[in-house]
This record gives structure tokens, sequence and C-alpha cells, in this order.
């Protein structure tokens, strides 16, 4: 059957490698005692679904280099496992209220048993990570583990400083700090890493991980800022509570844009409005400045931005695959960089 | 014959072979590059620009300069760290001219070649040379930083000289020799006082070297050898001021 | 509802994919039908058996020991057939194949006598066919890696006959061994191979052997950490050899083992800094990258000597590869880059032995035990059916988006079977063999066949049509025949396809010729006191010489003979084209095999059986023994019963690797015509030489492109730089 458009291709694969790993995930998943305490915490972020973008990155780039789907199954099961890990810790520090259409975790069972769900999900990535040695061999095995404490570090540094804007009441950002922040924290576990240790898994931990960081940044902010756009402008069916982010005073590109070009009257007052605290912001807040972010032509300056990011990582992805034979895997990566920036 | 009742193949994976995966191996793109990919990049999206004139500081060229920082930071890191034993970074240091003296030492030194080759060579047994793997850490020129490896020189020259000596780990209780040292200069005659005598009480092997003081000055070099075997052990080299 | 795929030929890469369609775990998914000219699978590895059971070859034929995808299927093959080794003398695949590491090369300086140069390759780990080890073998850095410790091993061994002096023996084995050293990650900084390096570089210990060996040790760790060091590596190799190279060939004078060792070590390194000063390490086309060169061309521009490009070494190469354009002695090519990846695998991916011989003809051994199977399997074979056309789809036929098709099968029949299928095989003493000749009593008006040539490409006699339809009769097609019958078979296809024109242009094929011959005395009365061997680069036509004394207790003679010896080559184009209805045209190629088989025997093998020749120019033709009986005459006129043959059949062409024409080839992965693929030898399978291994591949690469399987992942070596 020849390939589709773009969105079924991608929408193919990512529900192919998506209901792969959800499946294969549930082994990891103990099914005893305690269950309401832990197991079954454990099971719910994952069973709620999501597109599962990260794993199949890892699948297809694994295949990209001629893997079986078999080799990187356990590793895109640990990626899952480390990102649901991580979600819980978000909503818990973001004070979310829905993940998926659904209560958040620690509104379900209060901050202390959720938390203690999010850890051991951390933990149990490790199982599939170390299963890899008999998939791989242990040189590669160690290789994958030692990439999955990179990211861990990175991702840290990343949450540490979007954190740290917000309880610092940071106001002096630029689009400078917000990519590296975006780098850090976002794109590591969603897109580099992945990739990295997909290409590592195909080719037997021949390729060089560091080629693939362009690629994988650039794709990893152009979904990371849709991703802000669509909070912003898209649909209460998309999942997360609508302007969530500007309730939490998250430094988005077009929050930062406001800050940057708004004149000294509004500028105060965001500053001022950023150093409160969730409670202590109104509605009115929130509508204000939604407002100022429209003045300024927030949504249309990051629009463009993640197009350029979406062309960069195309071209990049080009420079990678040059010496690749074509495959669905590759033009499943290749349409990636569209389809992250034309989702809703 | 209509097209829904046919069976037809699907296409497969892929339709070649992988051949290398060594494009990826080594990035071959230096940060030089990014100037070029963010023009390229942003003209290949064809978004329209929002009237106003993009500097390099905004937009593409910007994230750009995040990712190579990224990047060298983190090789940074890595080295200080030594935390990615698989990712090897390219030695250039020095080599250049390293190389050109040497290459022109290969031409004078041709008749130690023939000479290898053309007689009953040193070694007398089929036996593999001891040869390190590559995890010795390399053992420094200069003969007083060898630490615990006692080594004693003593020289007689009415003249300065500069002593480079290079032994493999563990030699010192072997019975070495020095074949002779030659200069790049075939004019000038050999250096061949040369001995090792066994080590003193102190543990030390000591190495003797005299040099004659009409000897003509520059730069002698030559191997060390094991007497019995043949093999060889390491290098020395004396340089003897004007 | 049973998917009905169409298998047109019965060579290795036909049977291949058969055997891939019908596995069990495809549960049936795939009927298979094979379609087969005359009366025997094989294709240009058919054998067959003569009178006296004598076995008859198409030529040498031996398999070497990194045909990991041949010997795998093999494998299998012979465990799915579970023989009863009470019954049958050949039951396991060690009965069928065993190792044969003498591998010989003979040479001359200028227009002197031969010698000969005997390598006893030592054993690798593990057996062809084996799963493979976590390692990945194929990589570049680790090839470059082998060929330095072999360098070193080789250079010891020199050093060690320098030192002893000759003693004069005519024959003296050098052990070359492969030592493969498992690659070491993680460690050592690089800064100490580097420090080490230049260590050497600056006090010239390049100069003396002893230092070359050290580098070569040092370069194996740091080929081993694969290729970050090409600013420096090129310059070392340059160093170590291009100042001593002319006078070390002087200095070595007329030691010929020296000599040849010194060839060795030359071509090695300048392999090393081709490989590197090319840039292969991070092209994407791997080696692909220096096809257009000839193998010679491009190790000269690397710094090969001269006379190291005319060393046997080289030349055996080619004679191996039959890598002359039109089988012309003078006009020898080869592909660069086929020429580097084959020897690489040759040389440093064999399992178990570096070449394998075959304890009967390669039918018995191979396509029989293939034919059993596969018929219990459920597949059913069609011999008598020759091919004579592809039809395609009509170009208004198409809707939308479809791609064309092949839309019919046209067959000649050349012989109707009484009852059933043909059943080609016949047992010898509990062996089940193909013959010689077809079972005519098996045909419908069997005597009027008697004297039809059903392989002959001019002898277009048949006793009716058959025309396949597609979704009546077959639903995917495999063309499994040999490139030579392409332009006979395909015209549709060719009138209408760019890339099918231009690869039937490019790549070329060579006649071949082989002889055998069995004696009445042993190789050792002969004057040959070597061991049993494979030797190459011999006296011009006949190059290549099998010893195949194992294989007399095989055969049925009454009075057995002490010797069997086996010569292949190309074979010269005779200048005019071949014209499709000259029927006289194999019987003339074949009597000017027989004519050079003589001359070759007065005049050449005298040098490696001495005793074999009464005076120079005079080969003793009684040594030649016939079962027979029937030519009891002296003279050249006793060849007569000895077994001879031109393989000039198109389909029987030996396909080339020349340079600038791998490009051209086209995969069985290739989905232009959806419901047919290739395969063949011929085909972009990865290796993309005339050899099984290329036809196995080839064949799973169409299985893989009807049924999704095998994984390409599997294909052991196709993903190869």
């Amino acid at each position: 059957m020849t390939a589709g458009t773009t969105a079924s291709l991608v929408s193919t694969k990512l529900h192919e490698y998506g209901d792969m790993t959800r499946a294969a995930l549930r082994r990891y998943l103990p099914e005893r005692e305690p269950r309401r305490y832990l197991y079954d915490l454990l099971a719910d972020y994952p069973q709620r679904g999501g597109k599962m973008m990260r794993p199949s990155l890892c699948i297809a780039t694994a295949r990209l280099f001629g893997a079986p789907i078999e080799q990187a199954l356990p590793t895109a099961i640990a990626i899952e496992l480390l990102h649901n890990a991580l979600l819980i810790h978000d909503d818990i520090e973001d004070g979310s209220e829905k993940r998926r259409g659904r209560p958040t975790l620690h509104l379900l069972h209060g901050v202390p048993l959720a938390l203690n769900a999010g850890d051991t999900l951390t933990l149990m990535a490790l199982r599939p990570l170390i299963e890899n040695r008999t998939v791989m061999g242990e040189g590669v095995a160690l290789m994958i583990i030692s990439e999955t404490e990179r990211m861990a570090r990175e991702c840290a540094e990343g949450q540490a400083m979007e954190l740290g804007w917000r309880h610092y009441n940071a106001t002096e950002i630029g689009d400078a700090e917000y990519l590296e922040m975006v780098l850090k924290k976002t794109c590591w576990l969603a897109t580099i890493f992945p990739i990295r240790v997909g290409a590592l898994i195909g080719s037997r931990g021949v390729a060089d991980p560091e080629s693939f960081l362009r690629f994988g940044f650039f794709l990893g902010a152009a979904f990371q800022i849709q991703d802000d756009l669509l909070n912003l402008i898209g649909d209460e069916r998309y999942g997360k509570e609508k302007d969530g982010d500007l309730w939490e005073g998250k430094r988005t590109l077009m929050l930062i844009r406001a800050l940057r070009e708004s004149n000294s009257n509004e500028h105060e007052r965001l500053c001022a409005l950023l150093c409160r605290s969730r409670e202590q912001r109104s509605l009115e807040d929130v509508i204000w400045m939604r407002w100022l972010i429209e003045k300024y032509d927030g949504a249309t300056y990051a629009r463009q931005f993640a197009q350029e990011l979406a062309g960069a990582a195309l071209h990049e992805f080009s420079l990678l695959s040059a010496g690749l034979p074509d495959s669905h895997d590759k033009l499943f990566l290749e349409q990636m960089a569209t389809w992250v920036i034309a989702r809703n | 014959m209509s097209y829904s009742k046919r069976l037809h193949r699907d296409d497969p994976v892929r339709t070649g072979p992988i051949r290398n995966f060594s494009g990826l191996y080594q990035s071959n793109y230096s940060d030089g590059h990014s100037s070029n990919s963010s023009s390229s990049a942003s003209s290949k999206n064809g978004a329209p620009a929002d009237g106003r004139e993009r500097s390099q500081d905004e937009g593409i060229g910007l994230a750009y300069r995040v990712i190579e920082k990224h990047i060298r930071d983190g090789k940074k890191n890595a080295e200080r760290f030594n935390d990615q034993p698989y990712n090897a970074r390219p030695i250039t240091d020095g080599f250049p001219e390293l190389l050109e003296r040497t290459i022109r030492y290969q031409n004078e030194l041709l008749p130690l070649w023939l000479q290898a080759l053309g007689s009953a060579v040193r070694i007398d047994s089929l036996r593999m040379p001891n040869t390190p793997g590559p995890f010795t850490r390399p053992e420094s020129n200069n003969p007083a930083s060898h630490g615990s490896k006692a080594i004693s020189l003593e020289i007689a020259s009415a003249r300065p000289v500069q002593v480079s000596l290079d032994l493999r780990e563990h030699s010192e209780a072997l019975p070495l020799i020095s074949l002779g040292l030659r200069a790049v200069d075939e004019n000038k005659p050999p250096l061949n006082d040369i001995s090792f005598a066994p080590a003193t009480t102190r543990g030390a092997i000591r190495l003797r070297i005299s040099v004659p003081d009409s000897h003509p000055p520059g730069t002698y070099s030559g191997v060390i050898v094991n007497r019995d075997s043949g093999e060889t052990l390491g290098t020395l080299s004396i340089s003897i001021a004007e | 509802m049973p998917i009905r795929v169409a298998v047109i030929g019965g060579g290795c890469a036909s049977i291949s994919a058969a055997f891939e369609l019908t596995r069990p775990e495809h549960k049936g998914k795939y009927e298979v039908t094979i379609y087969q000219v005359g009366w025997r699978l094989g294709g240009k590895g058919a054998s067959g058996r003569g009178h006296a059971a004598r076995i008859e070859e198409h030529g040498f034929h031996v398999w070497m020991g990194f045909y990991e995808n041949a010997f795998r299927l093999m494998r299998e093959c012979y465990a799915e057939l579970n023989r009863d080794p009470a019954k049958c003398r050949i039951s396991d695949w060690r009965d069928a194949f065993f190792p044969a590491p003498f591998i010989g090369v003979a040479s001359r300086s200028q227009a002197g006598p031969y010698s000969t140069w005997l390598s006893y390759f030592t054993s690798a780990e593990g057996l062809p066919g084996d799963p493979l080890t976590q390692e990945y073998p194929f990589s570049v850095s680790s090839y470059l890696s082998h060929t330095a410790s072999a360098l070193r091993t080789m250079l010891l061994a020199a050093e060690t006959r320098a030192s002893r002096g000759h003693d004069g023996a005519p024959r003296t084995e050098n052990h070359v061994s492969d030592e493969s050293a498992p690659p070491s990650r993680g460690g050592a900084l690089p800064e100490d191979l580097a420090n080490r390096i230049a260590r050497l570089l600056k006090f010239g210990l390049l100069a003396t052997t002893a230092g070359i060996i050290e580098a070569l040790e040092l370069l194996r760790a740091a080929f081993e950490r694969s290729a970050i060091y090409p600013d420096f590596l090129l310059p070392l190799l340059e160093a170590m050899s291009s100042t001593a190279r002319g006078q070390i060939e002087t200095l070595l004078g007329n030691d010929s083992e020296l000599q040849f060792v010194w060839q060795a070590i030359d071509m090695a390194m300048t392999a090393m800094s081709g490989v590197i000063r090319f840039g292969l390490f991070s092209d994407p086309r791997g080696f692909d990258a220096i096809n257009d060169y000839d193998f010679r061309e491009w190790m000269t521009i690397n710094g090969a000597s001269e006379s190291t490009m005319n060393s046997p070494l080289v030349r055996s190469s080619y004679d191996l590869a039959m890598a002359y354009e039109g089988g012309d002695y003078q006009r020898a090519r080869h592909a660069a880059g086929v020429a580097l990846r084959g020897s690489l695998r040759f040389l440093f991916t064999y399992r178990g032995s570096i070449v394998w011989k075959m304890r009967a003809g390669m039918g018995d051994v191979v396509f029989a035990p293939f034919y059993e199977v596969l018929k219990r399997r459920g597949v059913s074979f069609r011999f008598f059916h020759r091919l004579e056309a592809v039809k395609l789809s009509e170009l208004g036929e198409l809707s939308g988006s479809e791609r064309p098709y092949v839309k019919a099968l046209e067959f000649a029949i050349q012989a109707e079977v009484r009852d059933g299928e043909y059943r080609p095989l016949k047992d010898i003493d509990g062996l089940p063999c193909w013959s010689s000749t077809p079972d005519c009593s098996q045909l419908v008006e069997g005597q009027r066949h008697l004297d039809w040539k059903f392989e002959s490409h001019w002898d277009r006699r048949a006793v009716g049509t058959k025309t396949l339809k597609v979704t009546d009769d077959f639903d995917f097609v495999v063309l499994g025949v040999g490139l030579g019958a392409i332009p006979f078979v395909c015209q549709d296809i060719l009138e209408r396809d760019q890339r099918w024109r231009d690869m039937v242009t490019h790549l070329k094929t060579v006649e071949t010729q082989a002889f055998q011959l069995w004696m009445s005395e042993d190789m050792e009365s002969l004057g040959w006191d070597g061991p049993p061997i494979s030797l190459c680069g011999f006296a011009r036509p006949f190059d290549t010489w099998g010893d195949m004394r194992h294989l007399i207790p095989e055969e049925r003679w009454p009075s057995p003979p002490k010797s069997i010896a086996y010569f292949c080559s190309a074979l010269a184009d005779s200048g005019s084209p071949t014209e499709s209805n000259d029927v006289n045209y194999e019987a003339t190629r074949r009597e000017q095999v027989r004519k050079n088989a003589i001359t070759f025997l007065n005049n050449d093998i005298g040098q490696l059986w001495p005793r074999a020749v009464r005076d120079p120019g005079k080969f003793r033709w009684e040594l030649l023994a016939d079962a027979n009986g029937t030519v009891a005459e002296d003279g050249e006129a006793r060849f007569d019963s000895q077994f001879w043959t031109a393989n000039v059949n198109p389909s029987d062409r030996y396909v080339l690797s020349l340079p600038g024409t791998p490009k051209y080839r086209i995969s069985p992965l290739d989905n232009t015509y959806d419901n047919m693929t290739i395969a063949g030898d011929w085909t972009a399978c990865g290796l993309d030489t005339g050899c099984v291994e290329s036809a196995v591949i080839s064949g799973r690469l169409a299985a893989h492109a009807i049924a999704g399987r095998p994984a390409l992942g599997e294909i052991v070596g196709y993903d190869h730089p």
C-alpha cells in the first residue's frame, strides 16, 4: 500500500509503535499488592493513552539503522515509563488539575502517594534497560544506561531552570534562555534521548550520539512551542486545562515576548502578576495576560519560530539520513518535523 | 485485471543496504556551518516573515547558537568526567610539524630498515613481542618524572646534553642494550658508547652515556632492545648542544 | 487461499527464495511452483552424474567460509531433511562440506618457471551459518584492525624466514592466521595511543621491522577504537611504506617467498591508506564509493608499486572473480569497492575454514537436499519448462496510481512428463543424485527427445506452450533466471524501463570453460607432493586448479582413478556475436575448449605436475582414466574420454563486476513491478559479485520483498560497508 498523506503516515506509525509499547509495557508493571497505594497508581497514567511520540521516535530510529522492533522495545518502554513519571511530578509542581481528560494523580490520591508513585515509575524504568543486556549485549546496554543518566541530568537542570524562574520570579528571560531551558527540560526526554538511543540500538553502538543533538533539539523545541501554543489557543479537548500555562505563569515564548515588548506600565503590571502565586492570580489577571500576549503578536511570533525550527529539523535530518536507504521509518522521522507543528 | 482483485507487493521497509553508520560516527560539520544552515532552513519553510528583518540573534540563528553551545559544553563536561568512553575527539595538536619531521627522519633512517631485513634480525623466535595494550598510561619523556621507575643516569659529557628516554613498563628488570644512536645527518657518526648496568641495591638500573668531546652536536636517536630476544622495549634520544 | 508464487529458474537464488517462502512459520501462506528448463535444478551450480557415476560439473565450485547465508540455509535444509545416516552417506551438512584450508597462488618471474606459494589458513572460531555473536563484525574499523593484525603476523613470519636463511626447499608453509582480537571499547584515553604513535615516529623506529611491528599493533588498537584519527594515521601509513618500497623490493631480490610476503604487506598497507584517504569511514556509500575505479587503478593511486600490482596475489583476485572483460586477459577490470569488500569478507570474516569443499557434486550436495525438502513442503516442480517471455500489463490497463505489473508468463514446454511430476533424482547407493542426461523414459514420446539439448539456448524445440495469467494462475513472480537470459525473456520490460536497459547494457557477463581429469596415478606420483589444494594464478587459460581427490570414493568406477583434477576459467569472447539461431555455436565453442585443454596439458601442467609430462610439450595421455574403456587409443584422443564444457548459454554466463557497473544493478526489493521480484547474483544484493552467497542473499531479499520475511537485519552481511 502506498504511503498516505503526511498526517496519516505519522499517525499510523505512532499508533503502531505506541500500541506495541503500551502492550509490552504492561509486563513491567506488577499487578500485586499494594495496589491501592502503589501499583494501580503506576498503571494509571500509562493507561490514559497519549501520543506515544517518545517511544515511537526511539523505535523508528532504531529501525532506521536496521534493528528489528523487538530490540528497541525495552528501551521504548523505559522511555515511556520515565515520561509518565515526569508527568506525575510535573502535575504536582504545576498544580495542574487535569491530565488527559481526567483528574491528575495527586488530586486523586494526594501528593505524597502520587510523589511516591512518580519516583517508583522512574526506578521501574531500570528493569527494561537492564534487560537490554540480553537483547543487545553489555556494551550497547551500558551505553544506553549512560545516555539515560545524561538525559536525567539534563532534564533535572531544565526543570530546575523553569521552576527556579517561577519561584524566584525571574522576568529577565530572553529567547535564548527559554530555548536552553526547553532543550534541557523537554527536548532531552522527548526527542533527543529517544533518537540517540534508537541510533545506538540500531547501529549496535557505532553511531555517534552527538550527531543527533541538533535534529533532536529542533524537533523537540518545535514540539514544545506548539504545545504552548495549543495551550494558549487550543480547545478544551486538548487534555490539559486551557490557559493552564498562564495560570502557572509559565515562561513561554509568547509570554517572554510580551515581557520584552510591553511598555513600561504593562511590563510592571506583568511582573507583579508573575510574582504572585497561582492562588493569588485571578481570572481577570489571566484574561489580561492573554490580551497582552495578543497585543504583541505572541502567537504569531511563536508560530513562526516553531516553523523555522521545524525547517531546521528537516534540514538536519536530511544531513543525518543522507546515506540511509528510503524506508517508512525514514519518511516518518522526516515528517515528524512537520507533524509536531501541524498537530492540534 | 482490476486492481482490487490483483495481489500486489507492499513497499518494503527499505530498498537498499545500510552501507555505513560512520556518517554519523563523527559529526562532519563544524560549528561554522550553522550560519549557512540557518539561512537555508528559514528559506526552506517559506514562512512569511512578519515584516521585520530578523537578526542573527533571533529565530533560528539563536537556536543554532544555543545548541552549538550545548554541544560544546557537553564535550567539556565529558572530558572533565571522562564519562563518554565511546566518543572520542580527533587529536590534532602539534602533529603536523611532528610528522613532517619524522617523515624526513624516515628517509634518513632507511639504512636501519634495510639492515633489519637484510641481515639476520635479532628476533630469533616467532614469539610475539610483549606489547602493552592500549590501556597503559604514557610514560613521560622526562626521566626525572618517572617516579617509581627508578633509572639512574650516568652521563659523561663535556657539553650540555639533553636525554629523552622512553621505556616500557617493567622493562627495568630486563637485560637492555642500545643499538646505537644515529643522527639525521648521515655524515655524523653514531653514538655507540651507551650501556645499561644492572640495578644497584637501590633497585635502579643505570644508563651510562658517554659523549666524546669531539662528537658533532645534534640529535641522535635509536632503540633500546632486550639483549636476549631483540624485542624493542623503548627509545633513547640524546641532543648534544653546540 | 494461499498466495501463489511462480519461481522461474532453479539456481541458488530461486531455491533460496522458495526455501524462505515455504518456511513452516508462514503456515502454508505461499504456494510455490518452480519452473525449470531441462531436467535438473542448479543453474550455474548444476551438476550431474555420468557413466561410472562420475561427477560432471559446470566448473570448479567451492564455498567460502564467509558464506553465512548460504551455509545457514544449507544447514537448516539438512536439519529438516533428517536423512538416516545408516542409509545415506551424506546425512549431515558436515558430511557434505569439509574444510579445505590449503590455498595456493602460482607465480612466475618474467618467463621463468612457475613457483607456488602455499598457505594454510588457520581455522577461525565457529562455523559458517552459526548465529552471529553480539559483536558487529562488518565495520570498516574492524577490518582495518584485522588487516593491521594480519600484517603484523606476516611481518613476523617474514622476519623469521629472513633470519633463518633459505634452505632451498621448493615449498614452505607460511602461516597466515587472522588474529581476531575482540574490539574493546572504553578505558584508556586516546592520548595514550596518539602519544605512543608519536613517539614511534619521532625516534624513527619505523625504520626497523620491530618498530613497524609495534606500530602495527598500535594501529590495530587505534582502529579498534574506530576512525577518529585520520589526521595522522594517513601520514603514519605513508611513512611506513613509501620510502621503503623501492629499496625493499631490490633487496628481496629473487627470494620469491619473501617477495610474496612483501607484496601482501604492500597491498594491505595501501588498502588501509586508501580507505582512510578516500574517507570510506564516513562515506555513506561505504566501499561503493570507489566502484568507478578498477581495483588495480585504485591501489596504484594509493601508492602501491607496480610489481605489487602485477603480483600473483592481485592476479589471483582477478582470476577468482573472472574479472576479465569479454574473457580477455588483457582487459582485467574489477570494481575497486566490490573487490575490496569481497577480499575483506573472504580473508577476515570466515568461520571454520576459509574455503569449504563438497564431498560430491554441487547438485548432489546442495540442490538434491533442497529439492527433497521443498517437495516435502509442498512445492511443485515443473521441469522442461522454458520461459519465453514475461508479459507486462498494457499502459492503458493501469488505473490511477497502479503500478505496472506482470500480466502473464509464457513458457515453452520442452517435453511432457508421463505421470505426475518428473522424478529427477536417481539413487546412487543411497545418495539421491542428479543425472547428466534427462531420463527420457519418464517423458511422453521419450525416444523423440533423446537428442534434444534441453539446456541449450539454441535448441528451441518444444512440444507445446503454456501461458500463465496473473490472478488466474499466479499472484507473484520470482524471476530467478541468469542475467544473460534477461534480454531474451524480458522484452516488454526492456522496452519501457530505462533502468533495465541500463542494467543489461552495463552489467557484463562472460562465458566460462572448464574441464575435469580422472587419472590413473596419484598426485604424488605425478610430481605434486603438496596437500590437496585450490590453486589460482596459474597458466592461462586454465588459471584455477582444484584437487578433487576426495571425490574418488563417491564415484563408482569399476577401477577407481587415483586422482581427480578440475580446471576452470573465463572463456574469451569469440569475437563474433552470439546469433540466436546459430545451432553450431555451442559445438564450436566446446571444440575450442577441448583444444585449449589439450594445449594446456601439453605445455603448462608440467610445471605443477612434473611427472605428468614426458617431455615438455608432451602430456602423458595414457594417464587419463576412461571408465567406459571405449577410448583405447593413446595420444590426445584419450582426452575425449574426459569431461569438458563451454558454458555459453546466456543464462550460464558468469556476471562480472566491472568498474562503474555495480550501480546499475537492481535490487530484489525494488517494487516497480509490484507483483514481481528478481533474484540472482546479478542483482543489487549487497555483495554485488557473482557467487553463491550473492545468489542466496538475493533469494532471501526476494522472499522479503514478497513476504516481509526474513527481516533485512537477519540477512547476514547485507548491511555492510
